[in-house]
């Protein structure tokens, strides 16, 4: 097979986002191998070459650089994007492609992305394939666990040792010590560690891996498992290092998701293009062609983030201003928080008494749109409260209800006077936005089970 | 190909590079425009450009931030001239390359004539290649229409067509059809920059101009020009020429740009021969004034037979341990023991007989009796070794010693004047395989 010509798809915010779509079928097949990418370099290593080519006999496959990594526009030192940017990247690119639904293959790392895109856009996403799932980093995923064998905590932790290695050894020196750990079919294979060396450098600078693997160590989606609708399958190497805490997780993944079974494979490295592909080449055709013609989700419950606002004090305020001064305070504030709304994509569901309740496709969204607002009102010489919460939410009548809509009123009733606070849902899934929280303690919300732990947004 | 590392600036961005080759000089390779040090090996023609210059360097070779596998920066954050100048300094302390010949190719080159000017102690010359310094005076008819250019950049940037495109009208015209280079350059381009940081790059380069910095250039500077290059007019090249004092023009016959396309062995026959001629001169600068002091063990031979092996090995070993520390004591630097002796320089005489005079003495004990003879001269030193005719003489005058006596060139006892230290004549003497009559005198305590 010829090598597919590489393409870029422009964002709505002008960002090339590198692609290849190859292959034909009767199914598309989007394909996040991991963190870190190279579309044009896959080529360049035959074991990946061979396993692109084997799912290319039976899809059309969908590759890409997310903005930041391989051939895409890059971006600053230290700067990384959130992960909500990272679902309008693949949207961008399924869009060029005309690409209505998808089936989506994660591994690993990739794991946040997928469920994500899976949980906030059910229409696209008719099939879910995760291999060896990170909902979050070993480490974070495990804090709390009392008992991991000896031999695997030695793998995980310290956490931040990764971040050191990436600074002094980024490319051949990052590949040797990884497959030392999780490929030990080819630690000390001086050829596999030069050419993996080689694939990494050409997806990332060591300071671009730096700045992404400090955002992955506070990513943690697995608050969004129980939103993904599609069909999924989860696959991973019982025998691949470490297999107490995979077992671990893949349990947790096919629990939390709805419609999840799980696929044990041969081989005893993590890393899935190292080893045996024509067993999970296989399965991916098995369970691809059985959901093929599966209908997509109708997408009546979606994951999404609400926002709520209320202005503080405002039956004083009314009181001491009078109706009519009142009336045009309340215009003002009407207005600028409806210019947020359109800034950051929020969707107006709602105005009750003095606040707004809207939803948005990305949490960060939401916050920046309630920083501004809370920022913006001060000219009016009033202050707003803003709550937001992310959770599923039940589509009638084009308007978001359920639970999630309670919660995220609740919260903003928490808030005091010009303060955004937020879920740890929201906290979560907002890691590498460059928003900056303070803990707001555990509180009780009305009405709604259990104690919730809340965030104040500060100022970065 | 080489491994690819990387350096660390002082404001934190990763630079990668790579070292090839064991010439006895250094070279940096500035490449224009955007660059991937790693893909430049995967075109043939470019990597026997690159191994060819290898011959006879030490090749250094980088991306400069934002473009190739150096971290990439914002577009609004694009390395300006003198961060480029940073980068390459950066590079140069991380390979531990005091001077180098910084070889600029095309947009390379006006930020290799700013680094010569700036940094004459660190530039051994200037070689440039298909450029000029005024990036704002060239108006090449493909880029006739400047924002339709930037506009093609922007939607086929890393296509076959456009790699097509930028070969014929400028990059080495002719090899259009040479599908394997156009295929090569699409790969390179995406690998380089993505789209967003090729526009941005263009448009800043529109800006460069390093007229200013020529006539602050004072190291040798070579230009090579192609005659019908079509980036710019050769009349641009000789102006800049002109404006470098000094500089070498070598005009030759073609239109490629691209140094690897077309006859590379014009262009590199030129760099050569440039190069190696300031090689020899680089030697010269290499020697240094040292003080020699060379110690031998008397009637060793007779005493080995005398003790045993065993015994001896001990008393040598003992014998060892105590001019080190005299050596570490006064400064010397151990060069070298050859059979019971040692070969040290200092950087000043008193100190090195001194410490002659206290190895000497140290010995009694162990029943041992050392010869010590110092002069001082120039010497080079070459990867660790230092050589030149002041080392053989410094152990010709230590053979004359006599057991337990310092003996000194004319040379040492002149610099040493006014140091104390006392010296009795030894008279003139002949030092085989030097020229010349040499007087010597042994150093009193």
């Amino acid at each position: 097979m010829e090598r597919p010509e590489t393409r870029y798809a422009k964002t709505s915010d002008g960002v090339h986002i590198a692609f290849q779509e190859f292959g034909h079928g009767d199914v598309d097949l989007l394909l996040i191998p991991g963190h870190y990418t190279n579309v044009d370099a896959h080529w360049d290593i035959p074991g990946i070459a061979d396993l692109l080519q084997r799912l290319a006999s039976f899809t059309r496959v969908i590759l890409m650089d997310r903005r930041g990594v391989g051939l895409s526009d890059r971006l600053g030192p230290g700067a990384t994007a959130p992960l909500e940017s990272d679902i309008d990247d693949v949207l961008a690119v399924l869009d060029a492609v005309h690409a209505g639904t998808t089936a989506v293959v994660a591994s690993e790392n990739a794991t946040p992305l997928a469920v994500s895109l899976a949980a906030i856009h059910p229409g696209r996403v008719q099939a879910l394939a995760l291999y060896a799932p990170l909902p979050a980093p070993f480490a974070v995923a495990t804090a709390g666990w009392a008992e991991i064998p000896e031999a695997e905590r030695a793998l995980i932790y310290p956490a931040e040792k990764w971040l050191d290695r990436l600074d002094r050894e980024w490319g051949n020196g990052w590949a040797r010590a990884d497959f030392e750990m999780f490929a030990p079919s080819f630690a000390g294979d001086a050829a596999a560690i030069a050419s993996w060396g080689r694939y990494l450098r050409s997806a990332a600078s060591p300071g671009s891996a730096m700045a992404h693997t400090e955002r992955w160590l506070v990513t943690d989606i697995r608050e969004v498992y129980p939103a993904v609708q599609a069909p999924t399958l989860v696959l991973y190497r019982p025998d691949a290092r470490p297999s107490y805490v995979m077992r671990r997780l893949v349990q947790e993944a096919r629990r939390s998701i709805p419609d999840a079974r799980i696929v044990e494979l041969g081989g005893r490295d993590l890393h899935w293009w190292f080893g045996d592909h024509e067993e999970l080449t296989g399965e991916l055709e098995a369970f691809l062609t059985g959901t093929r013609r599966s209908r997509p989700a109708t997408s009546d419950r979606v994951l999404t983030s609400v926002l709520f606002t209320d202005i503080v004090g405002s039956t004083e305020r009314q009181a001491a201003l009078g109706d009519q001064a009142w009336k045009e305070l309340v215009t003002g504030h009407h207005a600028i928080v409806r210019r947020a709304l359109t800034t950051w994509r929020g969707v107006e569901n709602d105005t009750a008494g003095d606040g707004f309740y809207a939803t948005f496709d990305g949490p960060a969204r939401a916050i920046r749109c309630a920083q501004q607002i809370v920022g913006e009102v001060g000219t009016l010489g009033i202050e707003v409260r803003a709550g937001i919460h992310t959770g599923e939410c039940e589509v009638i009548e084009h308007k978001c209800a359920g639970i999630t809509v309670s919660i995220g009123a609740r919260i903003a009733g928490r808030a005091g006077p010009s303060e955004v606070l937020i879920s740890k849902t929201v906290k979560d899934l907002v890691a590498g936005s460059g928003l900056v929280f303070d803990d707001a303690g555990e509180h009780e919300l009305k009405g709604v089970p259990d104690r919730w732990q809340l965030f104040r947004v500060i100022e970065a | 190909m080489p491994e690819t590392r990387y350096a660390k600036t002082a404001d934190g961005v990763h630079v990668a590079y790579q070292v090839v080759g064991a010439g006895p000089v250094d070279m940096v390779f500035v490449m224009g425009w955007v660059t991937n040090i790693e893909v430049m090996w995967e075109e043939p023609s470019f990597a026997r450009l690159l191994d060819r210059l290898a011959s006879f360097s030490r090749l250094i070779l980088f991306d400069k931030r934002g473009v190739g596998l150096s971290d990439r920066v914002p577009e609004d954050r694009l390395p300006n001239l003198e961060t480029r100048m940073d980068d390459v300094r950066a590079v140069m302390d991380a390979v531990g390359s005091e001077r180098a010949v910084v070889f600029g190719v095309s947009e390379g080159g006006p930020m290799s004539m700013l680094f010569a000017a700036t940094y004459p102690a660190r530039t051994i010359a200037l070689v440039l290649y298909g450029t000029v310094a005024d990036f704002t005076a060239r108006h090449p008819d493909y880029k006739r229409d400047a924002a339709g250019y930037l506009m093609r950049t922007d939607d086929t940037w890393g296509s076959i067509e456009f790699a097509r495109a930028e070969i014929r009208d400028w990059g080495a015209p002719g090899h259009e059809t040479d599908e394997g280079l156009v295929e090569w350059l699409a790969s390179y381009m995406r690998r380089a920059a993505s789209p967003g940081a090729a526009v941005a790059l263009e448009r800043m380069n529109r800006e460069i101009n390093a007229t200013h910095a020529l006539p602050s250039i004072h190291v040798p500077t070579l230009v090579v020009a192609k005659q019908h290059e079509r980036d710019f007019a050769i009349e641009q090249v000789r102006a800049m020429a002109e404006g470098i004092s000094g500089a070498r023009l070598v005009e030759l016959p073609g239109s490629e740009h691209f140094p690897w396309v077309g006859d590379q062995g014009a262009i590199l026959d030129e760099v050569e021969r440039f190069v190696v001629d300031l090689g020899q001169v680089e030697a010269e600068l290499e020697r240094s004034l040292a003080t020699v002091l060379f110690t031998d063990l008397v009637g060793s031979t007779e005493t080995a037979a005398d003790l045993g092996d065993r015994r001896w090995r001990e008393l040598l070993e003992e014998h060892y341990r105590r001019v080190r520390g005299q050596l570490a004591r006064f400064r010397g630097e151990e060069v070298d023991t050859a059979g019971d002796g040692f070969f040290a320089t200092f950087d000043g005489p008193a100190r090195g007989i001194r410490c002659a005079l206290a190895i000497a003495g140290s010995m009694g004990d162990l029943g041992l009796q050392v010869r010590a003879g110092l002069h001082t001269g120039e010497v080079e030193r070459i990867g660790g070794k230092v050589g030149g005719i002041a080392v053989n003489i410094g152990a010709r005058v230590a053979s004359l010693a006599g057991p337990s006596e310092v003996l000194v060139s004319q040379t040492v006892k002149d610099l040493v004047a006014g140091s104390g230290l006392s010296f009795a004549d030894s008279g003139e003497h002949e030092l085989k395989g030097v020229p010349g009559r040499w007087h010597l005198y042994r150093v009193v305590s």
